[in-house]
């Protein structure tokens, strides 16, 4: 059971020896919603087919308008992004019963869609289970195993879009985006829209911007068509990521040197440059490790590595060069390393993959 | 005695907690003549450095010869260093203020304003400039931008 039933969306069941469904209910948020799964026929139809859901979510702006109110009236001043979030409406419900599809119900505690469990190997208990363990669309399980509204918003387009979405559902692995986005078992309190950019220039593969409690990350949309590999655009949304991460990290309690030790010290030494010294030093193998999976390891783990050093050897300065200001952990590099390093970069932005279907 | 003290401990103790929690604003006033405050027009876009340029000795680095890179101990070169933020303005979040309601706000030097964007989920950037009219200043909002 979970500690606090406020933060609970999804289904209870109650299941008895001969697998019936003795009891249901569909709560969100904590609220229990009592009329749906009630009706008089449901306590004679049997686990065989159980319930399903048919959500729409729905990503919501919230804005403040500001007025101004003078002696000639009132006037609009500004416009204040609060928050982003998901917000699901569900419009079907699939209530236990038996036989063949019986419709497609909509509207709220209508008709209802039935479906014939058709497993005679597993039973039913199964397809209810894989009912559960699916969040619906614009929903992840968090940690708990509760469902959360899914914290990252994905705005990208064309090839950038192509590669993020194999990202996160390549084999139906882990979503390293989220992973990086998470603090062990603490989830995100903040939310990542991810989107493009055509104000960013040529030598910029990506920005992150925070406001509030979302971080904004901008990936460049010329380089992203014209120049990246999509091996490359994959670096550079977990460089982000991490960026965000990392920004997080900094931020969910006030960085200072007694709760975040190690963060404190990396800005108290780098001061601007901290996230990037941290993350070469610290979290190169994430990125290289997701690089890996994203390509199904079709190099070798060195060719990932090396990979996962872009951005990391070279940190701009003030007039926009790069190769200039370098991170302690590439300094600690051989030259001969670093030369095979930036040889595997160079030779993936000439001849590696820039197709992505 | 023991329990005054106590009282005092205790509300001393919800006093700092307090304050922890809340998001703060700081303003920075941009001084034109300051060299390591530059704003690009074009973008809005300023850096605000730290410090001004280093002369750095560079004799760890692999040379491009061609398309590739070879490790050369012998290469090295000077080249400059300094490290800068990057902050972007907010729309909508800009307004003209007198210079009594200037005088009101804690404002931050450049250094001191820097120390603070580790943190910056908890505070909250204004950087405020003169306008052409005498005793009239913009104030906006501006975000730290990392950039890859």
């Amino acid at each position: 059971m979970f500690d606090s039933n406020e933060i609970f969306t999804g289904f209870m069941h109650l299941i008895d020896k001969e697998n019936d469904v003795v009891f249901a209910k569909k709560i969100d948020r904590g609220v229990v919603d009592e009329k749906l799964f009630f009706d008089k026929a449901f306590k004679n139809k049997t686990t065989t087919n159980k319930m399903i859901e048919d959500c729409v979510t729905y990503l919501v702006y919230n804005y403040i308008d500001w007025y101004k109110i003078t002696s000639s009236g009132i006037e609009k001043s500004s416009t204040q992004l609060v928050s982003v979030n998901y917000e699901a409406t569900c419009y079907t419900y699939f209530l236990p019963g038996g036989g063949e599809p019986t419709g497609g119900g909509t509207g709220g505690n209508g008709d209802a869609t039935v479906y014939d469990c058709g497993d005679p190997v597993h039973g039913c208990i199964n397809k209810v289970k894989n009912m559960l363990d699916d969040c619906g669309d614009g929903f992840v399980k968090d940690e708990n195993g509760i469902c959360a509204p899914e914290q990252i918003i994905n705005n990208l387009t064309g090839k950038a879009d192509c590669v993020y979405k194999k990202m996160v559902d390549n084999n139906n692995n882990i979503n390293w985006i989220l992973k990086n986005f998470q603090d062990g078992n603490t989830p995100s309190q903040f939310n990542l829209i991810l989107q493009m950019s055509t104000s960013l220039d040529n030598l910029t593969n990506a920005s992150t911007i925070k406001y509030g409690n979302t971080f904004i990350v901008s990936i460049n949309q010329y380089r992203t068509e014209n120049i990246n590999t999509t091996l490359t655009i994959a670096r550079t949304i977990l460089h982000e990521g991490i960026h965000a991460r990392l920004r997080e990290f900094a931020s969910r309690m006030g960085s200072n040197e007694i709760n975040f030790p190690g963060v404190y010290d990396f800005f108290r030494r780098y001061k601007g440059n901290w996230d990037h010294q941290q993350m070469a030093t610290y979290y190169r193998n994430i990125i290289a490790e997701g690089l890996k999976q994203y390509d199904n390891a079709q190099h070798s783990d060195s060719f990932y590595d090396a990979l996962a050093w872009e951005g990391l050897s070279e940190i701009r300065d003030a007039n926009n060069n790069q190769e200039l200001i370098y991170t302690e952990a590439w300094n600690k590099l051989t030259l001969a390393e670093q030369a095979v390093v930036l040889n595997t970069i160079t030779s993936e932005k000439q001849y590696g993959n820039k197709t992505c279907q | 005695m023991r329990k005054i003290s106590l009282v005092i401990l205790c509300f001393l103790s919800v006093q700092i907690y307090s304050q922890s929690q809340k998001r703060d604003t700081l303003y920075l006033l941009i001084d034109k003549k300051d060299s390591l405050i530059c704003r690009q027009v074009a973008t809005n876009k300023y850096s605000i450095c730290y410090d001004k340029k280093k002369l750095v000795k560079k004799n760890r680095t692999p040379l491009a010869k061609g398309a590739v890179w070879v490790a050369d101990a012998k290469y090295d070169y000077y080249t400059s260093e300094q490290i800068c933020l990057y902050f972007v303005f907010y729309p909508n979040k800009r307004q003209i203020i007198s210079k009594s309601a200037l005088e009101k706000l804690k404002i931050l030097g450049r250094k001191d304003f820097l120390n603070y964007t580790l943190d910056d989920t908890h505070f909250t950037y204004y950087f405020i400039e003169p306008t052409n009219n005498i005793g009239e200043f913009i104030i906006q909002e501006f975000l730290l931008v990392i950039f890859e």
